[in-house]
């Protein structure tokens, strides 16, 4: 991909894949999710949930799965908050650009 | 290299972190290899990058410090996260904070900013409603204002336009009058009337002309900075 992924919009990004599975979901397939959208490493992730999960944005839960225990990635109150900032900023953000690439920026 | 050979790696990579620390890295990988299956063993590691990498995204992300991974993202990307929330003032021009993720406070402060946003909405509508006497005259007012300016302008147009006309009907009838007998005088006086008519015609016409290319596109663009400035804001506050 040409532009960089900061780590405010990958924060969002995670936040928000979580976020759709209620029941929660686990690191392989959030990595493969996000994956099918754009290019990250499968290491990428590790160091983002570990963050987010100690700034208690996502809670962490182990499940039994196939004869092992499987770590479960589940959004908090706290988590939605910031994702909802973040969709909120996007959105103005994202319109600016678009804006921007279509008419230009005004002589102000 | 397989995956116990991987994961045997990492764990020597990942030696002097804390050791709960390193559990949770490893119990990571090693959940995600059983996630992909091992059909996919190799892609993973492959995708995965050397041990050595790994472990240096986890530690440096454990210290609170910048992380590496592969190539592009590496110093924009901690640069980032490091400066949003010393630069949350600076960066948001339409005044909504930005919520920091290591301020204690960040969930309760949106949810406090939503509640304020709403009385405010109920406030100014509220007032909008109260204070309709007042502007709904004056809106009146400007609506008519507008009205008459566009009026006579169309009325300048329109008399330039007939003005070069009759000049140019009243050139010929003089040039046809004198063939036909009437003093030159007379005939030369009827010229320079009509000439007198044309240019002032002209003069109306480029005035237009001067208005219809400068003035509309800025009073458009003024109408529309105006908008922005009283819907715009709203919308932002929502």
């Amino acid at each position: 991909m040409v532009f960089n992924t900061g780590t405010a919009l990958l924060d969002a990004i995670v936040l928000s894949v979580v976020s759709k599975n209620i029941e929660g979901t686990y690191g392989y397939r959030i990595t493969q999710q996000i994956r099918s959208v754009m290019e990250i490493s499968e290491s990428t992730l590790y160091p983002v949930l570990r963050r987010l999960q100690k700034d208690e944005c996502l809670a962490v839960y182990d499940q039994e799965c196939a004869g092992r225990n499987r770590r479960y990635y589940k959004i908090t109150e706290r988590g939605r908050a910031q994702l909802s900032l973040y969709e909120r900023e996007w959105k103005v953000y994202s319109e600016k650009i678009n804006l921007l690439f279509e008419k230009g920026v005004g002589d102000e | 290299m397989n995956k116990e050979e991987f994961l045997r790696q990492l764990e020597t990579h990942l030696s002097g972190m804390p050791e709960s620390e390193k559990q949770e890295a490893l119990q990571y990988y090693r959940d995600y290899f059983e996630d992909a299956g091992p059909d996919k063993e190799g892609e993973v590691i492959d995708s995965l990058g050397s041990p050595a990498d790994v472990a240096r995204s986890i530690r440096e992300e454990n210290d609170g410090g910048e992380y590496t991974e592969n190539g592009y993202r590496t110093a924009d990307r901690s640069n980032a996260y490091m400066m949003q929330p010393g630069a949350a003032a600076g960066q948001n021009t339409d005044g909504a904070s930005y919520t920091s993720f290591n301020s204690a406070s960040a969930g309760a402060d949106a949810e406090k900013k939503e509640k304020k946003d709403t009385a405010v909405i109920v406030l100014s509508i509220i007032l909008i409603i109260l204070t309709c006497p007042i502007w709904i005259p004056a809106l009146c007012g400007l609506i008519g204002l507008i009205v008459g300016l566009i009026g006579s302008f169309i009325g300048f147009a329109i008399a330039g336009v007939i003005m070069v006309i009759a000049c140019v009907i009243a050139l010929i009838a003089s040039i046809v009058g004198m063939c036909a007998g009437v003093p030159a005088a007379v005939g030369f006086i009827c010229i320079g009337g009509a000439m007198i008519v044309g240019a002032l015609g002209i003069f109306f016409i480029l005035l237009t002309v001067l208005v219809c290319r400068y003035v509309i596109p800025w009073l458009c663009k003024g109408v529309k900075k105006l908008w922005n400035l009283i819907f715009g804001k709203k919308e932002a506050a929502r």
